[in-house]
């Protein structure tokens, strides 16, 4: 694993456009031209050049221009590939890029490095600021919203097992003389095999782009008859044209997309969630499940008169919601205040359809919780495939050290295991390390 | 009038290291201490070292500090730990005899020269105008000094806890400074509080060893100073004791879950956090009820040995508590305790109120290390004595003042640590939390740290001779066992096939041997065109490095990379309120902790890569 300190990017809006830009900035930029030209380039001349899969398949007929240092937009090598703007392209482009050569670039970091190349000036640097701040944001708000709620689920359980391991290889080595947990060389080969199958199996699911969802989901769920619909006609009938609304693959969950705030947005209304032994429901129930799953936000509605009770709180702990938002509907029977409060991280929204109560405040915060338009879901899902990556090239070398009965380097490799996962998901590698072990190891020579 | 350069207030395991090395250094040092016969006590456990504690006595001892001499000079078992699992993590530790550590510490600090020991008491600081001059003793006399280093451990509101009895105190049978207590509060340092505890002793001819596992010394005895293991010096042999190993058993727990509510742990009278890797029997039965036995080491504490620590069981039941449940573990049937376990809580500063070179930042020239900083252990104590010392040496003369960076020791990562993220319980070292943990190992501290601490004046050129001495000769036998060439189908070969299954395909050197996985230095040495060794113990550190020259390789490209961004300083004059874009929480967060580069931020938990760019794009602008 090498640090790539040449950044690559797509520059243009998101969204089907004509032309597309791909830039790329730093050292390796000659090793690009080489490898996929072929020939050297005469700096700020325009040249036609193909894009092969490695079937060699014609992926695009692209236009791409050196730009030699310092005499570039960032003062470092640059290239810019000018393809069609179909998106699939562009992804495709930017990985195999990405792959080799260079990694993606942090949000505002091409005119970061112009500034401190002195390419622009102080005047320019002030809205460098924003620029970043923003875009960061952005990015990072992207990289959760589009995220499939499986997705992240399926992280966290690797993050788990990481952790248990690393628990249980570091509580070896930082206490030998306590009673140590069983940490054979076998025990190690198969908890790492099972991790690198895993990961695999969710690799695989990135480069097939399902990890992401292409717009990002409210799913709206509920008990029966808590005003569920009328919250999805509500958001739907004011909030912006609805670009189509077709039948769920049941009669029991509608797919809605809308655009919010600019951005597209699609809402799920699903069937009432209640303990049943009906066939019909229960079929309705697990489409329900399914579109929890994959949903970036849920929007739990719960009847205000009759309270958010054990079992909506049980509801939610059995289908592992973790990203919701309460709705307490119908507060025009309760009379309580149309007002928003945090109870331990949720937000908990007092609304009434009927009599349009709390509404706007819920819309205003769903608009801002949308994804970013400048950031799009491929640059997401390819944040994620390369920190799953290198990921997974650790687990290799891991199993490597480990059938040498090199147990410090196995640590080390899962190590940076966990800060690849940890840069998807958030944590702390040190910290979380110490509170497994001491809470699972009996620790105090 | 008593005037000196540096004033050291306090004669543990912190007081002695900054005291002697900012003598070293010449300039003129008084340590200030309550009794000259507790210079050196070891409160706790007598024992040095252990993973992630050795690593940072070696890097004290490789600024030629005393720690590792003196348990060298004091030892009644060595042992290697981990040594089967790969140098990075392996460790020396060392049983010493309590008493000969105290005396050899006190014979050194005696013999030093530029250094003063003044008994007393300080009960206040003094300051003119912001400006540190000395300190005022309980008696009213006053000591002046440019600088002060406070290393006053747990005796900073010290209070004990055994039973339903408490008392202020500082140790078992030393009082508490309650009075510099509150010259600090009065100035606005924050405090907290913590706790610890520590086990009965037990009379040791009222154990009954017979039925007992004993353990010894390793074999080959691994000493803790360069002095001793490289450079030649043989330290002074005290007659060797084993410890030995007991259980608790379900009697045990029985008398101690009975007995719960009368534990101060429990009971509500001790609410302050202790450390989770040092946990009272209380604790234990507690949260893992489902074993049936603890292990307990049985300690020998000094040289005459009437006392035996029973490590393992550190308790602050009532003291006939204490007694019954020993008498329920094998071979304490009828023990006598010559000395109750207790709890003790102490003040600790927020460690986020001080500079990486452990100076406070409400007062120039005052210096904390040691426990008083919210760490716990000898090591880490002596770690930053040391570092305080050379700084508040280097504040006199007039010099930059110095810290390691998290990549170059051990040292470095613990003040990092401390004075980034503060502590929530007793900070103690473990080897997983240095990110560079193969690099920073027992085996070449000396290479890291000496040729610096020669330069910062607290390492005599000997040392530094020594030091060159050895690297000379791993260099030279590096070189040896390159030039030994082994062909695909010499003899030598077809043993290695034999023995090791492995294949020549092309000409390989001895040295390129030492990069497989499972040939060791050893394993070369019996091949017949080995030839002769410039000395084992040097071979040996040949193979470690060998053994981890491609991870570090892609460390260090790494290191250099993010280096460039990390060692970028952030000028002590940055106001961040003034820096648009940062949020108000990062604006708070910074001004707290004031970080001194760039790296450091980052590691300030809330601080995005994004305010990471922010700072760097202001620095620049405003060429600070």
């Amino acid at each position: 694993m090498t640090v790539k300190e040449t950044i690559a990017a797509i520059s243009t809006a998101h969204g089907k456009s004509a032309i597309g830009v791909i830039r790329v900035s730093g050292k390796n930029v000659l090793k690009i031209i080489k490898d996929f030209i072929g020939s050297e380039l005469k700096p700020r001349f325009a040249t036609n050049v193909k894009i092969r899969e490695k079937s060699n398949a014609l992926i695009d007929d692209v236009i791409v221009i050196y730009y030699k240092a310092p005499s570039s937009y960032t003062g470092e090598d640059m290239l810019e590939i000018q393809s069609h703007g179909n998106p699939i392209t562009m992804d495709f482009i930017l990985e195999q890029i990405c792959d080799v050569y260079a990694r993606l670039s942090k949000p505002g970091e091409f005119t970061e490095r112009a500034f401190l190349n002195n390419k622009i000036d102080l005047v320019q640097a002030e809205a460098i600021a924003d620029l970043i701040n923003a875009s960061h944001i952005s990015a990072s708000k992207a990289a959760m919203i589009t995220l499939q709620g499986n997705f992240s689920k399926n992280i966290e359980l690797l993050i788990e097992e990481v952790l248990a391991l690393r628990a249980n290889i570091e509580a070896c080595i930082n206490f030998p003389e306590d009673d140590s947990p069983d940490n054979s060389n076998k025990n190690n080969f198969n908890a790492i095999n099972s991790l690198i199958a895993k990961l695999s199996k969710l690799i695989k699911s990135v480069d097939n782009g399902i990890v992401v969802n292409k717009t990002p989901t409210i799913t709206i769920i509920g008990k029966p008859n808590v005003g569920k619909s009328s919250l999805a006609n509500l958001l739907l009938g004011e909030q912006g044209s609805i670009v189509s609304s077709t039948p769920g693959t049941t009669r029991d969950a509608l797919h809605h997309e809308v655009v919010l705030a600019k951005n597209n947005i699609t809402i799920i209304d699903t069937a009432g969630l209640r303990k049943t032994s009906d066939s019909i429901e229960l079929q309705g129930i697990e489409i329900t499940k399914k579109s929890i799953n994959t949903a970036s936000l849920v929007l739990y509605v719960v009847d205000d008169s009759l309270g958010f009770d054990t079992e909506d709180k049980a509801l939610i702990a059995e289908n592992k919601i973790n990203n919701y938002w309460v709705v307490n509907n119908k507060i025009d029977l309760t009379g309580a205040d149309p007002t928003m409060i945090k109870i331990s991280n949720v937000n908990h929204f007092n609304i009434s359809t009927i009599q349009n109560l709390g509404t706007d405040n819920l819309k205003k915060k769903l608009s801002e919780n949308s994804v970013p338009d400048d950031e799009t879901t491929g640059t997401a899902r390819l944040r994620h495939r390369e920190h799953l990556k290198s990921c997974l090239e650790n687990l290799y070398m891991a199993l490597d050290c480990n059938n040498n009965l090199q147990l410090e380097l196995v640590a080390e490799e899962l190590r940076l295991a966990h800060v690849s996962l940890v840069a998807i998901m958030g944590g702390d590698v040190n910290e979380d390390l110490l509170d497994k072990i001491f809470s699972d190891f009996c620790i105090g020579k | 009038m008593k005037k000196f350069d540096v004033i050291v207030i306090g004669g543990g395991h912190a007081g002695c290291e900054a005291a002697h090395a900012a003598a070293r250094a010449n300039v003129s040092v008084a340590l200030i201490t309550m009794k000259h016969e507790s210079i050196g006590q070891m409160s706790c456990n007598p024992a040095v070292g252990g993973i992630g504690k050795s690593h940072l006595a070696k890097e004290v001892d490789a600024l030629d500090g005393l720690i590792c001499k003196i348990a060298d000079h004091s030892a009644l078992q060595r042992r290697k730990l981990n040594a089967s699992k790969g140098p990075a993590v392996q460790a020396t530790r060392i049983q010493t005899c309590r008493d000969t550590y105290k005396s050899k510490m006190q014979q050194a600090i005696d013999a030093q020269k530029n250094l003063s020991v003044v008994e007393g008491m300080v009960s206040n600081i003094i300051l003119d105008k912001e400006i540190l001059q000395g300190v005022v003793m309980s008696d009213g006399s006053k000591v002046f000094a440019k600088t002060v280093v406070l290393t006053t451990g747990t005796f900073l509101g010290g209070k004990i806890h055994i039973g339903d009895k408490s008392f202020s105190a500082g140790r078992l049978g030393d009082n508490a400074s309650n009075e510099l207590e509150n010259f600090f509060k009065k100035y606005g340092f924050s405090l907290g509080r913590l706790k610890t505890g520590t086990p009965p002793r037990i009379l040791k001819s009222s154990i009954d060893y017979s039925l007992l596992e004993e353990q010894g010394s390793d074999k080959n005895k691994p000493c803790l100073s360069y002095m001793h293991d490289h450079y030649g010096q043989t330290p002074n042999i005290i007659s060797e004791i084993p410890c030995h190993i007991t259980y608790t058993n379900n009697e045990t727990h029985k008398i101690i879950k009975d007995n719960q509510s009368l534990s101060p742990l429990y009971n509500g009278v001790i609410d302050s956090v202790g450390p989770r890797y040092c946990p009272s029997i209380e604790d234990k039965v507690e949260r893992f009820y489902d074993k049936d036995a603890h292990q307990v080491f049985l300690e020998p504490e000094t040289l005459s040995d009437k006392e035996i620590y029973p490590n393992g069981l550190s308790t602050c039941l009532p003291e006939d508590v204490q007694l019954s449940f020993l008498r329920t573990i094998k071979g304490l049937e009828n023990c006598e305790i010559t000395q109750p376990g207790y709890a003790i809580e102490y003040s600790y500063f927020d460690p986020r109120g001080l500079t990486k070179y452990l100076e406070t930042k409400k007062i120039k020239n005052l210096f904390f290390a040691g426990q008083i900083n919210g760490t716990t252990g000898y090591e880490e104590a002596a770690a930053q004595g040391i570092i305080a010392g050379i700084n508040a040496s280097c504040s006199v003369r007039n010099i930059e003042m110095w810290c390691p960076n998290r990549d170059q020791a051990y040292i470095g990562v613990m003040v990092d640590d401390l004075v980034t993220l503060g502590v929530t319980e007793p900070y103690r070292m473990f080897t997983s939390r240095a990110e560079h943990r193969l690099r920073l190992r027992e085996d070449n501290a000396d290479e890291r740290l000496t040729a610096i601490g020669h330069k910062l004046g607290v390492v005599s050129s000997e040392r530094l001779l020594s030091l060159k001495n050895k690297i000379q000769k791993i260099k030279a036998e590096s070189k040896r066992l390159e030039e030994i060439k082994i062909l695909p189908s010499s003899k030598v070969s077809s043993i290695l096939e034999k023995k090791f299954n492995l294949k020549l395909k092309n000409v390989q050197t001895m040295k390129s041997l030492l990069k497989m996985s499972d040939i060791g230095y050893k394993d070369i040495q019996g091949l017949e065109s080995f030839g002769k060794t410039i000395n084992s113990d040097i071979g040996h550190l040949v193979a470690i490095q060998e053994r981890y020259e491609g991870y570090l390789k892609r460390q260090d490209q790494e290191v250099s990379n993010i280096l460039k961004t990390q060692n970028i300083k952030i000028p002590e004059q940055i106001i961040y309120n003034e820096i648009k874009g940062l949020s108000n929480e990062a604006k708070e967060k910074l001004s707290e902790v004031m970080p001194h580069t760039l790296g450091q931020a980052s590691r300030i938990s809330g601080i995005t890569p994004a305010i990471i760019s922010l700072l760097r794009i202001y620095i620049k602008k405003h060429s600070l």
